[in-house]
């Protein structure tokens, strides 16, 4: 026999819908509804690229109309700026949102919700409740080094510990100490308050790179995987000139330890993958490196070494691939700036640099790097192929120009689109050079 | 060539017609009753974040690989800054519209419990599901959704009673 409240409950089993004025609503469409925008060039060549050589064809599915829930890629999260140049970490025994306990981290623009381990409530009956939580944190947090932390909030007291990969590292709980960039903080809270009830709080910080490190290493790419940086996406960013944005999480797919999947549209948080604008995060220069850090990765596919030689927006792609799961990234940039006489070398001796001509017999026809992937020899699943230059009035898709291939870090090969003549290093495989 | 292009643009469109037509009767009901004790019996404020989870849905049409969970996410994220909205600028008069009699003890309660406390509840025990599709529907975590069960129910039981009913 059901108890009483459980009775009470199966009332709701009886609450009709006014289905009629639902899908009225319904088919009058999102109330701020924007049409999707066309994918932009770049965009269109990166994800070309990606589909022909990992067969990553979901990625064309990805013109999300998406419409303003969660995250949006670029700037990294949101509102309520907090004092700049100074982490604030505010921790509250009630929030406004549940009643329970919260703590959020605050640098300029960005806001993160810090993961309780766990919590003991004590109530106004003097009964006590734990609660203990599996949580994750869900977005990069990034403070550049020498950064000061301050503590605030309605707590009696508070102990701050810090750690760098389980080392504790004392006395760095107030400043953001002087590690290499890209390194990861643990600060752990454990606060009380006057009513007996405690907590405990751990904010993961990543060390930002400085202005100075980042300009001479050009652009630098982190790809994190699922539950390094989030719970609910792995994350792209892109750092440039001593700032750092977050890209796009075009797709992914992962198996949890429980055997549960996760993928861009059921996450773990109500986080779905926001719509791409494809807005370039930064201004660039031409033919500056482009750096790819995914430290866990089994395997890596990317679009670009480094910016193109000619000016318009532009980008990277990356499919990664890890051992619990997968993903494909973007980030979006714009080339300004002259390019002089750069021109694409190889890197190879003269003597070995072996001329090749268009290939006889028909064509496939897809665009960008798989145009030319697919109508010639001897790439490499890893080959990065990029458009470097780009002709005046250039055809469709505005791939007409220079192309390079680079292998394991080194340019192997030019190719000019679409005639496929060019010129490889001997030994290469390249146009069976 | 672009008359064989109109037709196939037309049967999709068809097509994605009857799959949302199927989805909105399979799952339209348990998202409304759910987001109904969600908000606290605020039928106004389910309906709107029912229809505009399903707006949404239908615009990115073929983008979501598990439509339902993705509807009760997105659901219960504009329910609540609804929810939260409404506090910052207090209702309107007519805006908080009673529940029926016959429910106003069971939504008094539910009041009484937290957002997420009553979304586990109502998942659980009205709609029947497992903890690990509750937890795919709040988009949470299993172990926190089994907090939120717990705190509730018994929650509940203080405030309605935990005798057992003749269920006949």
């Amino acid at each position: 026999m059901p108890e009483r409240w459980e009775q009470e409950l199966r009332k709701l089993r009886d609450v009709d819908l006014d289905e009629k004025a639902i899908r009225e609503r319904t088919e009058r469409g999102p109330s701020s509804h924007r049409r999707p925008s066309r994918r932009n060039p770049f965009v269109a060549g990166v994800v070309a690229g990606a589909v022909a050589i990992a067969g990553i064809a979901a990625l064309w599915q990805l013109d999300r109309n998406i419409n303003g829930t969660g995250d949006t890629p670029g700037d990294l999260p949101t509102p309520e700026p907090g004092a700049p140049g100074v982490v604030t970490i505010d921790i509250r025994r009630s929030s406004d949102e549940t009643g329970d306990p919260e703590a959020i981290a605050r640098l300029g623009s960005q806001e993160q919700r810090i993961c309780p381990d766990h919590w003991t409530l004590v109530g106004p009956d003097g009964t006590e409740g734990t609660t203990i939580f599996d949580c994750g944190q869900g977005d990069v947090f990034l403070a550049p080094a020498g950064t000061p932390i301050t503590v605030a909030g309605d707590f009696a007291t508070v102990n701050v510990t810090t750690r760098v990969g389980g080392d504790r590292i004392p006395g760095s709980s107030d400043i953001v100490p002087a590690l290499d960039a890209g390194s990861i903080l643990t600060l752990a809270y454990e606060v009380t308050w006057d009513d007996g009830s405690e907590a405990s709080f751990w904010l993961l910080l990543t060390v930002q790179e400085t202005e100075s490190t980042t300009e001479e290493a050009g652009i630098v790419v982190w790809i994190y995987g699922l539950g390094e940086r989030s719970t609910d996406v792995p994350i792209i960013t892109m750092t440039y000139g001593g700032k750092t944005k977050r890209g796009c999480t075009e797709a992914f797919e992962w198996a949890l330890p429980d055997g549960t999947r996760v993928d861009e549209a059921a996450g773990r948080s109500g986080s779905i993958l926001v719509q791409c604008p494809y807005d370039p995060l930064f201004r660039v220069p031409p033919g500056i490196p482009i750096t790819l850090e995914v430290p866990t990765a089994t395997e890596v596919f990317a679009t670009r070494t480094m910016t193109p030689f000619y000016e318009g927006k532009d980008g990277f792609g990356a499919s990664i691939r890890w051992p619990g799961g997968a993903g494909d990234f973007s980030v979006s940039f714009e080339v300004v700036g002259e390019a002089g006489s750069r021109q694409v070398v190889l890197d190879c001796p003269t003597e070995d640099r072996v001329p090749f001509f268009t290939p006889d017999g028909p064509r496939i026809l897809p665009g960008g790097s798989a145009y030319i992937q697919g109508n010639m020899e001897g790439f490499q699943q890893a080959d990065v192929i990029e458009q470097m230059t780009t002709h005046e009035g250039g055809g469709a898709g505005g791939w007409d120009g220079t192309w390079q291939v680079v292998r394991n870090g080194s340019v192997i090969a030019t190719v000019e689109f679409p005639m496929l003549s060019g010129v490889a290093c001997r030994g290469s495989g390249i146009a069976g050079v | 060539m672009q008359a064989i292009a109109e037709v196939s643009l037309s049967e999709e469109r068809t097509t994605e017609a009857q799959d949302f037509d199927a989805l909105f009767r399979e799952a339209g009901p348990g998202v409304f009753r759910t987001l109904y004790a969600y908000t606290g019996g605020r039928r106004d404020i389910a309906e709107e974040a029912m229809a505009e989870a399903f707006a949404r849905a239908l615009a990115r049409s073929g983008a979501i690989r598990d439509p339902v969970a993705w509807i009760y996410r997105t659901a219960f994220r504009l329910a609540n800054e609804e929810l939260r909205a409404e506090r910052r600028r207090g209702p309107a008069p007519n805006e908080a519209e009673a529940p029926p009699p016959e429910l106003s003890g069971l939504i008094d309660a539910l009041r009484r419990l937290s957002p997420n406390q009553r979304a586990a509840i109502v998942l659980r025990h009205v709609l029947d599901l497992d903890v690990p599709e509750v937890a795919k529907r709040m988009g949470t975590a299993a172990p926190t959704v089994r907090v939120h069960i717990h705190r509730g129910r018994k929650r509940l039981r203080e405030l309605l009673g935990a005798e057992e009913i003749d269920d006949a």
